[in-house]
């Protein structure tokens, strides 16, 4: 399974359009019950993991074709004004593009990839720049 | 009487208004020593009157007895309501009844902050919106101290003081301090009577009445400790030109502190914290970081007198690039301003005032939380 962004950007900004691409290389054994994609947001670091769903989408047995596989599948959606992606010291919030194959007997397959979204700074850089910028003006 | 009350508790309790400055204070032990009262009046009637029961008798009940019963819960109910008047106008400022003055307007500020919060479910809502300011446009709202060290300590200081009064009655009469009869009429009903043990053993009631004494009495100072610490330095206002607020962007700050006592330090910060919560074994832990802190004020040697409090104006800059609030099932993001000021003799003043800070752009887009 291979999901890719159009232009190869993984940065975005709220109220982007985000444009993906997944494909899906099927053995002629293989049979897909169900294909899951979703925009999703999640919590990492210390605390309980938290997920929020931006964009989902479900496609049954009955809705995937043989052309389904043979040709790239798109996502697009438009991107929410919050929560940007965050890296602090004990909570990471992370955008991620999410595709689960569900197959036969309950097994599952899930791929994840992740992307950027707005622009926000680590806080000891934040401290940084003040310390510099009080230090200029001191001067 | 009450042209004397008015003359020593003139103004709003606390409020910073023109009173004495030792009058918040005597009020304060005023209403604790009245509730005190009416607890060690109630446990000395009770104790009195088990002691003399007498099983049969018709007049064990008098009209007295009902009296003093009476008498004893309203010294408990004045005194206990009189110091939650106390704690709820701790915070009351004068800006703040001329805020509610413009409820009208705070109605619509409510609704224009709802919307904006709709349209972001994952920045985190405010516990207490602001209000329309006096000075500048809002006015933030203080996140409430918490009274629950001061309900426990009260607790256990009615608890130890009612041990220790009805150990006293039962020591004083063994003793023969006390010229009553009714140790008397007590030892012929000693069956019946709940107390039999310490009363045959009166060093055994001494002993006790010592620690429980000096557990009471350290109980009481914690007590009016604790009072102090939650009304003893006046109500800290905060007032901001523009709200709620984003990165990158400046805004100007009224800060007016009312009280009676000279601070040796004012200080006033930005903070934000992570907040983390979760799961070890069997228990819900959370887990709280400062992750920026900047000063945005401080001042040495301020001198608050009743009428006028302590007013300046300063500038806040929420860093360029930094993250927004946030808030989810266990995890939060959170903006604040806090004040602190240190007084001679008095506990540490600390006032935290959530703000809500949101990302750049605002779209109509409402993602679901799962």
């Amino acid at each position: 399974m291979e999901v890719g962004f159009e232009d190869d950007v993984d940065h975005f900004q709220p109220g982007d359009f985000l444009r993906c691409e997944y494909t899906v290389n099927l053995l002629p054994e293989h049979e897909i019950q169900a294909i899951e994609t979703s925009v999703i947001w999640v919590t990492e670091g210390k605390g309980d993991t938290d997920i929020g769903v931006h964009h989902f989408e479900r496609r049954p047995k009955q809705a995937l074709t043989p052309d389904t596989f043979k040709q790239p599948q798109r996502i697009s959606t438009v991107m929410p004004a919050s929560p940007l992606t965050y890296d602090g010291n004990i909570l990471k919030i992370r955008w991620c593009i999410r595709v689960r194959l569900f197959l036969p007997n309950a097994h599952q397959v899930t791929h994840d990839c992740f992307f950027s979204l707005g622009e926000t700074k680590s806080f000891s850089k934040i401290s940084d720049e003040i310390q510099l910028e009080s230090t200029a003006s001191s001067d | 009487m009450r042209r004397w009350y008015m003359q020593f508790f003139r103004g709003r309790p606390f409020s910073g208004s023109n009173r004495r400055w030792w009058a918040g204070v005597a009020e304060a032990s005023l209403a604790g020593v009245l509730m005190l009262a009416g607890v060690i009046s109630l446990c000395v009637v009770l104790t009195v009157t088990a002691l003399n029961w007498t099983p049969d008798a018709e007049n064990n009940i008098t009209s007295l007895l009902v009296f003093q019963l009476l008498l004893s819960v309203a010294l408990i109910f004045i005194g206990g309501l009189w110091i939650s008047r106390l704690l709820w106008h701790v915070g009351v400022s004068a800006e703040r009844r001329g805020a509610i003055a413009t409820r009208k307007s705070e109605v619509e500020l409510l609704n224009e902050l709802r919307r904006q919060r709709q349209d972001l479910p994952t920045v985190a809502r405010d516990p207490f919106p602001p209000k329309v300011g006096k000075n500048l446009s809002f006015r933030l709202i203080p996140s409430p101290r918490n009274i629950w060290g001061l309900v426990t300590t009260g607790i256990f200081s009615v608890i130890l003081v009612a041990i220790g009064t009805v150990l006293s009655i039962i020591v004083a009469d063994s003793f023969g301090v006390t010229t009553n009869d009714w140790f008397q009429k007590w030892q012929s009903n000693m069956a019946d009577n709940p107390f039999d043990d310490l009363s045959n053993r009166p060093w055994l009631a001494a002993g006790w009445l010592l620690p429980i004494a000096f557990a009471a009495l350290w109980s009481i100072y914690q007590f009016f400790r604790q009072l102090l610490k939650l009304t003893g330095i006046g109500s800290t206002s905060l007032e901001i030109s523009n709200y709620p607020l984003t990165p990158g962007n400046s805004y100007q700050i009224f800060l007016s502190q009312a009280g009676r006592v000279r601070l040796k330090l004012l200080d006033v910060d930005l903070v934000c914290q992570e907040e983390a919560t979760f799961n070890q074994g069997t228990d819900i832990r959370t887990e709280i970081t400062n992750v920026f802190s900047q000063r945005l004020f401080r001042r040495r040697g301020i001198g608050l007198k009743p009428g006028k409090p302590f007013e300046t104006e300063f500038d806040l800059t929420i860093p360029s690039g930094s993250m927004h609030s946030f808030k989810s099932l266990n995890n939060r993001i959170l903006w604040k301003i806090v004040v602190t000021g240190q007084a001679k003799s008095w506990p540490r003043l600390e006032r935290n005032f959530t703000l809500s800070i949101h990302p750049p752009a605002q779209l109509e887009t409402k993602p679901k939380i799962h």
